[in-house]
């Protein structure tokens, strides 16, 4: 029987005593064999990994607070005070290191708004453009979004549209698209300031990406266990 | 006590599912865990972690059918995931005891997930596949689908195709990954 049949009845769990035996040989004996194997169950633990992400993220969403106005003025001042970081301390580090560091920690957030649909085809210009984000059209979500958010004002554009330019690396963009989005509370508040964190990084704004890793850590709120990670590397 | 979900349902249709028994037992685990003496928040984070592993369980199949009710499932992870907390922070010498004696917990894979450099490796870069090649290796990997399951179901001529399409994926991930 081929290797590749053999691994695939292995994680169908189908194999017979045989070719359980001869499974268990070829991965002391053969290396491409436990090779193939290995990257397999990678493979599985990753597209779990990513599942649970998924899950993590809608049940820390059920956890957030009703907003308040407390919670208004306090997201004006931190604008404030980020904004004027970024006119005043625009502190410089090494270049290949923050890029390294946001690849190593950048994902696309997940298309929340209009999941895709297999086998269902609804052509309006929402739809549309979620579905080149989540093709990984790029350059035409990134169109659509703006000419979206232009017609409806609907802040979570903002935020798709800056990940996009993440993607595209356009960090400066990113980072007016995400400070525009501060001032508005949508279904993606919550996970902005991570991006935002992270674009400052891509633009080696460091002040800022610490002040705002901070602000996600103290606050416990999206990828706050990355965010001291990423707090560790860089300080 | 609501009426639970079924396996099946809990699987094809998560986020919602979770969403509704997450909101539906949090305040009796609250309750709960406040006789252990902890704060809210800690609460909280162990609540999610004890979903997030029941979640996992049920993914990489070491959950195949209920024994108990969710919520029992659910709380017994959670208890066992206090204990590691105040283990973890000398609070207590704690004597475990099971919620429910009809089932048993030791079989499951419990701990916080930490990804290998090269897991996390290939978790990004799967992200980077196309749509039918993440779709064929999940329902492969992660929703334990057989290559005849997945001709069925994404209606391939033969199992040849979808066993080609399905090395086509891996051959793409692991060019990406050696990159």
């Amino acid at each position: 029987m081929k290797h590749e049949e053999l691994i695939a009845l292995y994680f169908e769990d189908q194999l017979n005593v045989q070719q359980k035996l001869e499974f268990e040989n070829l991965l002391r004996m053969d290396t491409t064999f436990k090779a193939q194997f290995e990257l397999e169950q990678q493979v599985k633990t990753a597209i779990i990994s990513a599942k649970k992400d998924v899950l993590k993220a809608r049940l820390q969403q059920l956890e957030q607070p009703k907003k308040s106005y407390t919670f208004y003025l306090t997201r004006i001042a931190a604008s404030i005070i980020i904004a004027l970081g970024v006119f005043g301390i625009w502190q410089q580090n090494t270049p290949l290191d923050n890029n390294q560091l946001f690849t190593e920690y950048f994902e696309p957030y997940t298309n929340i708004i209009v999941p895709s649909e297999r086998g269902k085809a609804t052509d309006d210009d929402k739809t549309e453009a979620f579905r080149y984000y989540d093709t990984k059209n790029y350059t035409l979500a990134s169109e659509k979004f703006e000419d979206l958010y232009k017609a409806t004002s609907t802040s979570y554009y903002l935020f798709y549209q800056a990940i996009c330019e993440l993607q595209l690396e356009n960090p400066s963009k990113a980072i007016l698209l995400l400070e525009t989005h501060q001032k508005y509370s949508d279904k993606v508040s919550e996970h902005r300031n991570w991006y935002l964190a992270l674009a400052y990084l891509k633009a080696n704004s460091i002040e800022q990406s610490k002040a705002l890793l901070q602000q996600i850590i103290s606050k416990k709120t999206y990828k706050y266990k990355a965010a001291k990670d990423i707090l560790k590397k860089i300080d | 006590m609501i009426k639970e979900p079924s396996l099946d349902t809990l699987l094809k249709d998560s986020d919602k599912a979770f969403e509704s028994l997450y909101c539906a037992y949090k305040d009796d685990f609250l309750a709960f865990a406040k006789t252990f003496s902890l704060k809210d928040e800690d609460i909280t984070d162990i609540y999610q972690e004890a979903f997030l592993s029941f979640y996992e369980n049920l993914l990489n199949g070491k959950i195949k059918e209920f024994t108990s009710s969710i919520k029992t499932y659910v709380f017994s992870i959670g208890k066992f995931k206090i204990y590691e907390y105040l283990r973890t922070n000398s609070k207590l010498k704690v004597i475990d005891t099971p919620i429910n004696a009809e089932i048993t917990i030791d079989d499951l894979s419990l701990d916080n997930e930490v990804l290998t450099e090269r897991e996390q490796l290939v978790k990004t870069k799967f992200k980077k596949l196309g749509k039918q090649c993440q779709l064929i290796l999940e329902l492969f990997y992660f929703k334990g689908k057989t290559l005849k399951d997945i001709k069925d179901i994404e209606n391939y001529d033969n199992t040849h195709v979808v066993k080609s399409q399905k090395s086509r994926c891996l051959r793409k991930l692991k060019q990406l990954v050696n990159a």
